[in-house]
């Protein structure tokens, strides 16, 4: 039975609770951010299959989510999970009206704060723990956000760097941002043999805060790029209030609302890759943005994610002329259908008796799918485009010759492991870890011919080509088709990742406990301008 | 994700019909415009009165309006704070046309309320003949209505109009009053000048559907405001109480009380002398006015714009010191110019009443009164702009203490002696003055915290 934890109501004395020294609530503690068991997704279902395998270890989840998620479990949770506790981290509890210590608190945690907002890291987290360590179990938003204390320290962080932006704007991103760190820092946290993160963000702030405070190995596994995704976010956000006119001042740096958040962000990354023992991505470019981000060189590792090579590799296509062109995904503008349907007009034009099936679920954006069908008429294309919706993959594999993925963001999209065990080549816009999936890695050894074509994003012409260069050239498409079931099942077999996790897991929870050490030589490196920019 | 959600920002807005928040501070004033014209009307009536008529009509008569001008503020005074502020509530929602009904509902609430309050009061233990019982009890009702129509008209802020309509009644009032009172006695007194009060009303509400849009509301919106608004009622109710509870202990507890022969007991030289002294501040009620038009409002709204329009911290804090600044300026000004005219009443007093030729009994009483008058007038001023930030229940902590002072203070004064009567009165207005400014002070001095946080209502 799983116990549930709410972290604004913790049982009484959990908060206080000293564990003794081989004393564990579990033997892995995943830290998961707006995703398992609330919400569904790849790196849920990714997360729900490791529980699954490891079924000899037990777990205890910490999930940070906002009040509208933790409303719905999606998930059957397996026995071995022992306890959820829920962070929610729009509101901290609380707590009392007024300690004694409330003024020196306050000016403790203004310069690690001031650093957190600017080039922060470990070393500004372990300051924060420290300072609020002795009262943890009775601190909450009364003292900590809406106090005389907590206003001064407000009111001081703005005039040290950002005193020319709105006020109401910074105060209320403030609170925001010290709402999520503090309850990513007073929620209990379980004890476990190992911390695994599931993100950098707050699931990795909660990383670095388990690694200070318990000496217990940290390993870390990014999907996708929490803050690079956040980075995104604010640079589309409407509701960032943008500041004053732009300066002719060559001197002094423009400081921004986004600065805001995308350095307390980076801080959080910083701060975890500092601290985790082991950092693991799925590809190699995802690698290069971590080096990027300050994540030191030796603990980086790619595992990339897996499939089932044996089942797919059974839905191979027989032998015949290759007519039919899949795009299997979610029709979505991410998606970008639309290239898709352009390049189909591209193709049937040399092809004409050439197939376009789009498999996937058409309801998330109903305005779209209805602009994609209009598309289709506008280009005559009803004869040979059809939408099939959700479709089972193990009945359609074997149906299609192509893949195409006209996406314009992916990580390490699955169809394209799951395809490729089928052997079926893929046409692909060169995002995430495509390139990489049709090509191989950078130390494929012996290095396999390409498994497809890789496109531009948003150029039908370009996707066309490729997808007539594989109808058409019969050699060509047999040996794409080979050599990419030969790179999935070399690279991408899925008992191979689950024992990559497994050694990890156990390496790790036999390590000793070792209390966290401040590298002092990463302190004094340069934080890249990425973070300001 | 920001959460910006201020509720502050209905105090902020511009359009014409919405200055109502403003004048929601003048809810408690403008009650002063109407107590004035009863004064001046009551005196009048009594000066002219003494020649036509013996002075135990004139007495009865007096008694009999300050019983129900004292009653009937006290039973409308919540019913009056929370119409003004379903006015602006309802201005804000751009539901205009619905303020008409509520006028209706309001009144028809008050009378309902009023009823028990008359019956027994008049029917059951005062001993007035029928006829002057009749016409006590239809003066009653014609002045709740108008507490409740002027309400109304100051949240347009057509003073001068409500002004003009008061002191039409109030000639009209009087001659009638002088006329009938030959052959009606005090009967015909109360007759005249209720007609006067009726000419006052009615010109009101014809102001008031000429104002307002007419259309479809709910007479029974007035009970969902005292739902929503009830610590605005009880304000209402528990400053009228503090205004008149000192001359209610008089009356009950003075060695010198007058019991009339109809059972209701006064104390006229204390009641006069408290009434002629809350006259002379009526220059400083005036300058207060135009202190909160102009300069107080300006700045204060600046405030909260900036605030809201993404000012950063150094021009919030500057027209924080503006408003300071401003509110310095204010008092000051309102104690140069008020304090000087009490001082010279003070002083003045012997001079005045040998003018008058009135006994000297009263003078030590007129003298307290006087002081007592310029410190409650202080204390509006820091109330109406405590009322402004919304700090309901601290002016309900204010009005309260008010009254336990002056309850308390006068019952004092009373077993001080005869030459202490109406010290009660002052040193409770001074004291619960002296609060006000200290929470006002310390409230705006830490203004930015004060909006951002501490009473900020999108903040739990």
């Amino acid at each position: 039975m799983v116990t549930q934890i709410d972290a604004q109501n913790p049982p009484r004395g959990l908060l206080r609770k000293k564990y003794k020294p081989d004393e564990y609530d579990a033997d892995v503690c995943l830290l998961l951010e707006g995703t398992y068991p609330y919400v569904t997704g790849g790196v849920s279902n990714w997360v729900h299959e490791v529980i699954q395998m490891q079924s000899d270890k037990t777990f205890a989840l910490l999930c940070i989510a906002t009040e509208d998620q933790i409303k719905h479990v999606r998930y059957e949770m397996p026995d071995n999970i022992v306890s959820l506790t829920v962070v929610s981290i729009q509101n901290i509890r609380q707590g009392p009206k007024y300690f004694r210590k409330q003024r020196k608190l306050c000016k403790q945690l203004e310069k690690p704060l001031v650093n957190l907002l600017e080039r922060g890291s470990a070393a500004d987290l372990v300051s924060i723990i420290k300072s609020i360590e002795p009262y943890k179990a009775f601190l909450g938003r009364q003292i900590l956000l809406n106090s005389i204390p907590a206003w001064d320290l407000v009111t001081r962080m703005y005039s040290h760097s950002y005193d020319d932006l709105s006020f109401i704007d910074f105060f209320w991103s403030w609170r925001t941002l010290l709402n999520g760190l503090y309850a990513g820092l007073l929620a209990p946290l379980p004890r476990a043999r190992v911390y695994h993160a599931l993100s950098t963000g707050y699931a990795g702030l909660v990383a670095a805060r388990a690694k200070i405070e318990t000496g217990r190995p940290v390993m870390l596994t990014e999907h996708g790029l929490y803050t690079n995704e956040r980075r995104i976010e604010l640079a589309m956000a409407d509701w960032l209030h943008d500041t004053t006119a732009p300066t002719l001042e060559l001197g002094k740096r423009h400081n921004d609302l986004r600065n805001v958040w995308t350095n307390a962000f980076s801080a959080y990354a910083r701060a975890c890759y500092e601290t985790c023992d082991e950092i693991i991505t799925l590809h190699e470019v995802n690698r290069e943005m971590q080096l990027h981000d300050g994540a030191p060189a030796d603990k980086l590792r790619v595992i990339p994610n897996g499939v089932d090579t044996d089942h797919y590799g059974k839905l191979k296509p027989p032998q015949r002329p290759r007519r039919t062109v899949a795009l299997i995904g979610r029709v979505v503008p991410i998606k970008d259908v639309a290239t898709f349907i352009q390049a189909a007009k591209f193709v049937v034009e040399v092809v004409p008796d050439a197939e376009f099936l789009v498999m996937g679920p058409t309801e998330e954006d109903e305005e779209y799918f209805a602009r994609m069908l209009s598309l289709v008429e506008q280009f005559g294309l009803e004869e040979n485009l059809k939408f099939l919706g959700g479709v089972n993959l193990t009945e359609y594999l074997p149906k299609t010759d192509v893949i195409v993925l006209t996406s314009i963001s992916e990580s390490q999209p699955l169809v394209i492991l799951e395809g490729g065990a089928a052997a079926i080549p893929v046409v692909t816009t060169n995002v995430g870890a495509c390139w990489e999936m049709l090509n191989g890695k950078s130390d494929e050894r012996p290095l396999l011919p390409p498994g497809g074509h890789v496109t531009p994003v948003a150029n039908a012409q370009a996707t066309a080509n490729g997808i007539i260069h594989l109808l058409t050239d019969e050699q060509a498409y047999n040996s794409y088709s080979e050599a990419m079931q030969k790179r999935i099942a070399t690279y991408y077999r899925k008992s191979d990742v689950d024992d990559a996790y497994r050694e990890l897991y156990t390496t790790l929870s036999e390590r000793p406990t070792t209390p966290f050490e401040i590298d002092s030589a990463l302190a004094e490196e340069e934080w890249p301008a990425l973070a300001s920019a | 994700m920001a959460g910006i959600g201020f509720s502050l920002r209905r105090l902020t807005r511009q359009d014409n019909l919405s200055g109502i928040l403003r004048a929601y501070g003048h809810a408690v004033f403008s009650s002063t415009g109407p107590w004035l014209a009863t004064v001046l009307s009551l005196g009048s009536i009594s000066l002219f009165g003494i020649k036509m008529t013996d002075p135990a009509t004139l007495q009865s008569f007096r008694l009999i309006v300050i019983y129900n001008f004292a009653l009937s503020l006290i039973a409308a005074g919540p019913v009056m704070m929370v119409t003004t502020r379903q006015i602006a509530d309802l201005v804000f929602a751009k539901r205009v046309d619905e303020c008409a009904s509520l006028f209706l509902g309001s009144v028809l609430f008050l009378t309902l309320i009023d009823l028990p309050i008359i019956v027994g009061l008049y029917i059951f233990y005062a001993e007035f003949d029928p006829l002057t019982t009749a016409m006590a009890c239809i003066n009653f009702f014609l002045v709740s209505g108008v507490w409740i129509a002027s309400v109304f008209l100051s949240t347009l802020k057509a003073y001068s109009r409500v002004t003009l309509a008061f002191f039409a009644g109030l000639v009209i009032g009087a001659g009638a009053a002088l006329l009938a009172v030959s052959d009606f006695g005090t009967a015909g007194l109360l007759a005249g000048f209720s007609l006067g009060i009726t000419v006052t009303l009615f010109v009101l509400i014809g102001e008031l559907y000429a104002e307002y849009p007419v259309g479809r509301g709910s007479y029974l919106l007035i009970f969902t405001a005292f739902k929503n608004h009830w610590i605005l009622g009880l304000n209402g109710f528990i400053y009228n109480i503090a205004l008149w509870t000192d001359k209610i202990v008089m009356w009950f507890f003075a060695p010198e009380r007058e019991m009339h022969s109809s059972g209701l007991i006064s104390y006229p030289d204390y009641d006069s002398a408290m009434f002629i002294a809350y006259l002379t501040v009526v220059p400083g009620m005036s300058l207060f006015l135009v202190i909160i038009e102009t300069g107080f409002f300006e700045r204060y709204h600046r405030y909260y714009q900036d605030m809201l329009n993404h000012g950063t911290l150094s021009t919030i804090r500057q027209n924080q010191q503006t408003l300071i600044s401003n509110l310095n300026a204010g008092m000051r000004n309102m104690i140069v110019l008020q304090g000087s005219l009490t001082v010279l009443f003070v002083f003045g007093a012997v001079k005045m009443f040998e003018l008058a030729q009135t006994d000297f009994t009263q003078l030590f009483m007129f003298r307290f009164g006087v002081i007592g008058s310029f410190f409650q007038c202080m204390l509006m001023f820091s109330t109406v702009m405590l009322s402004y930030f919304d700090l309901q229940r601290i002016t309900l902590a204010l009005m309260g203490v008010l009254a336990v002072l002056s309850t308390v203070l006068t019952i004092v004064s009373i077993n001080a002696g005869y030459a202490y009567y109406g010290l009660g009165y002052m040193a409770a207005a001074g004291i619960t003055f002296l609060i006000s400014y200290v929470i006002l002070a310390l409230f705006i001095q830490n203004l930015p915290y004060n909006s951002f946080v501490r009473y900020n209502k999108a903040i739990t």
